[in-house]
């Protein structure tokens, strides 16, 4: 097991944002972290990236303390991507993409003729080639969301944790980031954690969901299980369902 | 990548043609001609031998010491900062150093003077750091105020210090005003090593200021120790300052200009930034100290001035700019 939570409880300005909450993550798996503004998905995320020490509770990376662990061991393991993220200089997307490599290479030895390699690759992936040279404040939020994207790719983490991946994407790069995400499940056997918006592309992509409210785990486990007609009106506040659309996946209609 | 390439040497054949240009310079004129024939062993007039190797030569080096060690600390703070308007200036770092140096002065050296304006510059610093970092860190403003609010104090110590130690007071006037003015090889060799060690420290945190760029998060996510990498480059930086503070007093906004004129030529990937903004900063520093020991001949004016002149509306707009983004 790579990535776990035991009781976690994670708290803000000496507020609770999350409370008890247990998770493990099974290898080649996505599992999607679903619930509305404010449950917690993002700092639980943030917590399994070891970025913030537990209230109480823990969160494990191959059993050790995700907090404590050294920092670039975590980052060869663990690939995080926020929801948003500044850049203060205009570095190019190749400058900021070659970054990934560091935790491999560290902050002094120069990248190697592999490196680069593998950053190109990954910017293939993130179908960034043509923009390679462009600095990355003159990127559209999309634009940028896959240049995140791309980095960690170069990173080559065991897991990935990614909070809102698809948030400012349009329909095609949603789909491309995430047919990404689940080709690198299926094939390195990663496993994956993701905070997601659109329950549409929550039940489409997941293996596995929590259901998050107010910082506490409503339900977890296959998609069908845990976006029931009650569960949906009780976190949501919306009367939906899951049917089978016309190709036969899992999609939920709001009435 | 391939522009960097070329600008390289485009500035260090510049910065080289304006050394042979400044080392003319001065009460007594000397003809580049005869600066390189002097340069290269050649005989040449032994008043002029004199003039130049006793005291320009020293000088052009002194100078270019200082601005390239401005620029990096300049940069270096901007990047850990992630803020365009840091400058060792403007972080409290220069009038840590200055206080520094002058306590040192005032206490017969008891500490090197270049040890001690280190020390004080790490101290300012590490001050404004942890207070514009308490009051949401990386807001242009918390920073501006915190080193304000710490220059000011500073500057207030060592102006009561100076009040209550008068038999050194014009020594120490004149060398706050910042300039070059009867600088010589002692003053070289003081501060060859802490600007050297800064470099040492400075540079190899290039990686480490890109990772910076994405956010503190970013940075630990993708393996950097945040605590460790703040020190270093806090320390780097505080070295290359108290190096130039120490020679030429308070030099302000050549760490400003430097790196944001290396930024349009070599984009933003810190491994280039720093050694190209010691080039400009060099070159700016030389250009200032000319026109201060020529615009009022035989009158020396003290090159802050000219620093600050050009620095204060460049500050200005910058600013403007800024403000307009957010």
């Amino acid at each position: 097991m790579l990535l776990s939570a035991h009781s976690l409880t994670l708290s803000y300005n000496g507020h609770h944002v999350v409370q008890d909450f247990n998770l493990s993550i099974p290898e080649r798996a996505i599992v999607g972290l679903v619930g509305p503004n404010g449950s917690g998905k993002t700092t639980i995320l943030r917590a399994l990236a070891g970025l913030i020490e537990p209230r109480a509770g823990m969160a494990l990376i191959q059993g050790k303390p995700a907090s404590r662990l050294d920092k670039r061991l975590r980052a060869r393991k663990i690939g995080w991507v926020p929801q948003q993220e500044s850049a203060a200089w205009p570095l190019t997307v190749a400058e900021v993409v070659r970054l990934g490599r560091a935790p491999h290479r560290g902050w002094l030895m120069p990248f190697t003729a592999e490196d680069m390699k593998i950053v190109e690759c990954a910017l293939a992936r993130a179908d960034l080639l043509d923009l390679k040279d462009r600095p990355v404040n003159k990127l559209s939020g999309g634009e940028f969301q896959r240049v995140l994207i791309a980095r960690v790719l170069a990173q080559e983490p065991e897991a990935l944790l990614l909070d809102e991946p698809t948030a400012s994407l349009d329909i095609h790069h949603q789909i491309q980031v995430l047919d990404l995400v689940r080709g690198l499940v299926d094939e390195k056997g990663l496993s994956v954690v993701m905070a997601l918006h659109d329950l549409n592309l929550a039940v489409r992509y997941c293996d596995q969901l929590v259901l998050l409210h107010n910082g506490r785990q409503v339900s977890a486990g296959a998609p069908e299980e845990v976006l029931t007609p009650d569960n949906l009106r009780a976190v949501f506040g919306v009367e939906a369902r899951l049917y089978r659309d016309p190709w036969g996946a899992w999609a939920v209609s709001v009435q | 990548m391939t522009r960097a390439a070329w600008i390289f040497p485009v500035l260090t054949v510049l910065l080289l043609a304006l050394s042979l240009l400044s080392l003319g310079l001065g009460a007594v004129n000397i003809r580049p001609s005869e600066t390189l024939a002097a340069l290269s062993g050649n005989p040449v007039k032994p008043s002029h031998a004199s003039i130049l190797w006793d005291f320009r030569v020293a000088r052009v080096l002194l100078v270019i010491l200082c601005g390239s060690s401005l620029a990096s600390a300049g940069a270096a703070f901007q990047g850990l900062f992630r803020n365009p308007l840091a400058d060792p200036y403007i972080v409290g770092a220069s009038g840590g150093a200055a206080l520094g140096a002058t306590l040192a002065v005032v206490f017969d050296r008891a500490v090197p003077i270049g040890m001690a304006g280190f020390l004080g510059a790490l101290a300012a610093v590490m001050v404004v750091y942890a207070i514009a970092e308490a009051s949401n860190f990386g807001s242009v403003v918390s920073l501006l105020l915190a080193g304000a609010a710490m220059s000011t104090m500073l500057s207030a110590i060592v102006s009561l210090l100076l009040i209550l130690s008068d038999e050194v007071l014009h020594e120490i006037f004149a060398w706050l005003m910042g300039g070059f003015s009867g600088r010589s090889w002692s003053h070289l060799t003081q501060a060859a090593l802490p600007a050297l060690l800064g470099l040492a420290v400075t540079l190899p945190m290039s990686r480490a200021l890109d990772a910076l760029s994405a956010g503190e998060s970013s940075a630990e996510a993708l393996g950097l120790d945040l605590r460790r990498a703040r020190l270093l480059v806090v320390i780097g930086a505080s070295l290359s300052t108290a190096a130039a503070v120490s020679a030429s007093g308070i030099v302000g906004f050549i760490g400003l200009i430097a790196p944001h004129v290396a930024r349009r030529l070599v984009g933003a990937s810190h491994a280039a930034v720093i050694p190209a903004s010691m080039l400009v900063g060099s070159l700016l520093l030389l250009v200032a100290d000319d026109l201060a020991r020529t615009l009022a001949a035989p009158l020396e004016l003290p090159v802050g001035v000219f620093t600050a002149l050009l620095g204060g509306p460049f500050f200005l707009f910058l600013l403007r700019r800024g403000q307009k983004e957010l």
